[in-house]
């Protein structure tokens, strides 16, 4: 199978977008995963990374985690998931990035943050928090449950389905576990 | 003793103190019975205030370790936190009578003060030069303000902000928890 056949242009509705969630960054002092903290975008962008969950493998989308993201500082612990439609629907945007490594998405928020100042209009600071409820809404977490397994070990990924149309409620990552 | 613990103690005690209250005018007739009602509400009042000041002085600290994180605190690039951003936060903190439930870094290097109750959600984002101030009611519609930071100095601006997050609580809201991010130096 070739690589364009694989990740199709653009990303479609329906599509399980996939991010890792990293210790501490996106965890509380109680440990437990923090769902405003894995979608604030950081500054001088208006975009976060993650991954397309229904193309690429638990295991693969494991293995992106580990070597492209994670490092001293922050450490993988398990993924959060958000269908390409509820993206959409808060008024974000999800657009492949392959440049990064296969499979890798940017979802957009449509506004930049300067550093240490706050958003500079009110229009900014609705959008901004439209789109950071929305994800936070919409995603779930799976932990995984061996963290240095090659393999992922946790529940099967699926998503809550926001998309229009005849597909069942729940999309299964391309392979799980099972 | 948990403080959750001591909470329900001192709770009950200001219950025992109502109820006895009760009981005097049941049994000894009205003037007692006021004089056991200002009591215990008095035991309320320096009962709440005695957790408020607990509560702005765990809040306090809280921005001091805040004031040192080094940049890329998250790994992705976030930024430290200015002290003048720290020292205003702090200011606000002080000058508030309905304290935030959450205290938040942003990876921007600005200070989010978040109240959050089952009746919505608002937050005050303190940046060097501008903050935002935002609230939502569940199932209502988002209210935004953007202004300069020096005006977070001004009491009434500040009363504006109280106002608001009242109307998200039923009753004056008591910290819940301080979210505090880890972080690698």
């Amino acid at each position: 199978m070739t690589s364009l056949m694989r990740f199709p242009d653009p990303v479609i509705e329906h599509e399980m977008i996939v991010r890792a969630a990293l210790d501490p960054y996106h965890f509380n002092t109680r440990k437990k995963p923090h769902r405003k903290y894995a979608f604030h975008a950081p500054w001088g962008a208006d975009s976060i990374s993650a991954m397309r969950g229904s193309l690429l493998t638990a295991d693969e989308c494991k293995y992106n985690a580990v070597t492209h993201i994670q490092d001293s500082q922050r450490v993988y612990k398990g993924f959060w998931t958000i269908q390409a439609a509820c993206i959409q629907k808060v008024g974000a945007s999800v657009f492949p990035t392959p440049a990064d490594y296969e499979g890798h998405v940017s979802i957009h928020y449509g506004v930049v943050r300067r550093r240490h100042e706050g958003l500079d209009t009110p229009d900014e600071v609705l959008r901004y928090n439209a789109v950071l409820e929305g994800l936070t809404d919409a995603a779930q977490y799976f932990e995984d449950e061996d963290c240095s397994a090659k393999e992922w070990k946790g529940l099967p990924l699926t998503v809550q389905c926001c998309a229009e149309g005849s597909l069942p409620n729940t999309i299964e990552s391309a392979t799980t576990n099972e | 003793m948990s403080a959750s613990n001591t909470v329900r103690v001192r709770t009950d005690a200001v219950l025992l103190q109502a109820r006895s209250a009760f009981s005097a005018l049941m049994e000894t007739g009205i003037p007692e019975a006021i004089s056991a009602f200002c009591y215990a509400q008095n035991s309320v009042s320096e009962f709440y205030n005695s957790q408020l000041s607990a509560a702005r002085e765990h809040y306090e600290s809280i921005l001091e370790e805040l004031r040192d994180m080094p940049d890329n605190w998250d790994g992705y690039g976030a930024v430290h936190m200015h002290e003048r951003i720290i020292d205003r936060a702090k200011s606000v903190v002080e000058r508030l009578n309905t304290l935030p439930t959450d205290i938040v870094p942003h990876p921007a290097g600005t200070v989010m003060l978040e109240w959050e109750t089952p009746q919505g959600r608002c937050y005050l984002e303190v940046g060097l030069t501008v903050y935002n101030f935002y609230a939502k009611r569940r199932g209502g519609e988002a209210f935004a303000h953007v202004g300069p930071s020096e005006q977070l100095d001004d009491l009434e601006k500040l009363g504006e902000f109280s106002k608001r997050v009242r109307a998200l609580a039923k009753y004056p809201s008591m910290p819940t928890g301080v979210t505090n991010i880890t972080y690698v130096k």
